[in-house]
């Protein structure tokens, strides 16, 4: 069998099956039970100084209810990512079990992710940028590291349309939707030699999905050597998350893009503002209408409490974008990095996995794995019938 | 005459469902069916289209085990090491299969490159595949064109599948399905 452990250190399997029989849930004297083994000899095979045998490797899988091949990546699983998130969990938190289970679903998408990196035997995209010496205290600089970020990746200062793949592919970031308490926006931790993991719930709006990404991009850059779980509302917010909220209101609304605009369309108002221009910014801008109202405010462009009157008013800012003719937002609400799926799609096509393999990573079924590679090998390009051109991934093209 | 015994992976089983008479495809070749316990576990469900969304089909292998088309197996204690070994290359649906078909002498049908690559490294037969098996039933059963198109396009539309480039019925394929875009990986 492929156990390369070696006796007495525990080598990728016995971790891998710890870590396994954790996510079940399982105490090891329950998982022996089970398994109708003492519980010292269950301890002694993770701990590696007994290997599993074949047909208890087997039995394990179903137990823990996963599968031989998962067991046996030749690769320990990442670091504790869901023992990071309990680190900062407090004592009273009332969501912590659906967190810890979003941790460790987390934990497994960054498993996915380095196993497939292992088999392209390839790095992750982006170059990691160091950490930022910024005291979180002053806000005024979030502004400024924002503007340095958007300068260093060449961004202008317009709308950010692709955010997502601007953070994957230029920053480093790994960006996966998890649906998550309603209360959690999203979650941020380092899972070396991965980078920077972000979570971001995917029951949320396309805006707010947006604004979560932004603002984990400041936990990064500004304080990455801790897990954070980022909330809709705080107590009493904590000055790690106003900074990163300060820096996600300039990195998507950058001062001199947002005025020149706003002028610019007030000018075509007859020098008014209205709703329907705040409507058209936001949408533009891929935020939400309160969340651009809010930076206006900020940057003195229009008197403070615009928000609460428009909502007041009961003001529809979806309903009002649809009469304005601006359609849904872009979505941008695959579950896996663009990176990511792609790296299973090419993999799939070279013969590296299997088709089932592929599926798995892709957390779908096999006909849902089909249909994935289908959409991602799709072109813009039409055939001379007027069908869709499909890309052949397994043809080389240089 | 073949082996009338055949195992099937998952994603073989998944399209032959989704052409529909899975058991008459079984009996009209002078097949029978086998498919592991773990390549069961992988076989997921069909997808149709309903009023523009997309539904998901549940697949109930049971009733088709129950019709005959197949027979789900596990495998013995001493086909299991090598299912291990085998586990630590491919998935445990493929491992399962590719395990029994060495150790039982069985044949064994399979689309997947990966799959079928492990096969011909261990020294089995050449696989089978999808459309040689649909291609017999056809044949055997004299189906007129529009039926062998209906029947070609229920796999593509329910299980998503193209056929592989390298696939040596492939034409047959083409000059029956008329929606197929040859996009096979």
């Amino acid at each position: 069998m492929t156990n390369d452990d070696v006796l007495g250190t525990p080598g990728p399997l016995a971790l891998r099956l710890r870590a396994a029989r954790e996510a079940r849930g399982l105490t090891q004297a329950q998982a022996a039970a089970e398994l109708g083994v003492s519980r010292p000899l269950l301890i002694a095979i993770e701990k590696g100084t007994r290997q599993a045998s074949p047909q208890e490797l087997a039995r394990l899988a179903e137990i823990y209810r996963t599968t031989v091949s998962d067991l046996l990546r030749p690769a320990p699983p990442p670091a504790a990512i869901g023992a990071r998130f309990r680190a900062v969990m407090t004592a009273d938190q009332h969501d912590a079990d659906e967190l810890t289970s979003a941790a460790d679903e987390l934990q497994r998408r960054a498993d996915d992710y380095l196993d497939l990196l292992r088999i392209a035997g390839t790095e992750p995209p982006g170059r990691p940028e160091p950490v930022r010496a910024v005291r979180t205290a002053d806000s005024r600089r979030a502004e400024d590291l924002a503007t340095e970020e958007r300068n260093r990746l060449g961004l202008g200062d317009g709308p950010v349309r692709p955010l997502r793949e601007v953070l994957e592919i230029e920053v480093g970031l790994r960006v996966f939707l998890l649906p998550l308490p309603s209360r959690i926006a999203g979650l941020f931790v380092i899972a070396e030699p991965l980078g920077g993991c972000v979570a971001v719930n995917s029951r949320h709006p396309a805006e707010r999905r947006r604004w979560t990404m932004a603002h984990e991009y400041a936990h990064y850059l500004a304080n990455r050597d801790r897990a954070e779980v980022t909330r809709l509302a705080y107590q009493r917010q904590p000055e790690s998350e106003y900074f990163a909220d300060a820096f996600a209101a300039s990195f998507l609304m950058p001062r001199s893009g947002l005025s020149r605009r706003f002028h610019e369309l007030k000018r075509t108002s007859a020098d008014r503002v209205t709703p329907a221009m705040l409507v058209q910014l936001a949408h533009a801008y891929g935020v939400s209408l309160q969340a651009l109202s809010d930076r206006l405010e900020d940057l003195g462009l229009i008197p403070a409490g615009t928000w609460e009157r428009l909502r007041e008013r009961n003001f529809q800012p979806r309903l009002a974008a649809r009469m304005l003719g601006l359609g849904q937002p872009e979505q941008g609400g695959e579950a896996l990095p663009l990176h990511y799926r792609l790296l299973a799609a090419q993999l799939y096509a070279d013969g590296e996995i299997t088709e089932t393999q592929f599926a798995r990573y892709l957390h779908t079924d096999i006909v849902g794995a089909r249909r994935a590679y289908a959409e991602l090998t799709e072109t813009a390009d039409v055939a001379s019938d007027g069908s869709p051109q499909i890309l052949d991934l397994a043809e080389a093209v240089g | 005459m073949p082996n009338p015994t055949l195992l099937l992976d998952a994603c073989v089983t998944i399209n032959l469902v989704a052409a529909g008479p899975i058991e008459q495809i079984a009996r009209d070749t002078g097949r029978r069916y086998l498919i592991t316990r773990q390549a069961a576990g992988e076989v997921g469900h069909l997808r149709d289209a309903a009023d523009g969304e997309v539904v998901v089909i549940p697949v109930d292998l049971s009733r088709h085990v129950q019709a005959g088309a197949f027979e789900i197996i596990d495998m013995t204690a001493g086909e299991v090491p090598l299912y291990v070994e085998l586990a630590g290359v491919v998935d445990d649906g493929e491992a399962s299969t590719i395990a029994v078909a060495i150790k039982r002498g069985l044949p064994l049908a399979t689309d997947d490159r990966k799959a079928r690559r492990v096969c011909a490294a261990r020294g089995l037969p050449e696989p089978t595949g999808t459309v040689a098996l649909v291609r017999q039933y056809c044949e055997a059963r004299a189906l007129e064109q529009a039926d062998v198109s209906r029947l070609l396009a229920r796999i593509r539309n329910h299980a998503s599948f193209q056929p592989p480039r390298s696939d040596p019925d492939l034409k047959w394929w083409y000059d029956h399905e008329p929606g197929a875009s040859g996009s096979g990986s």
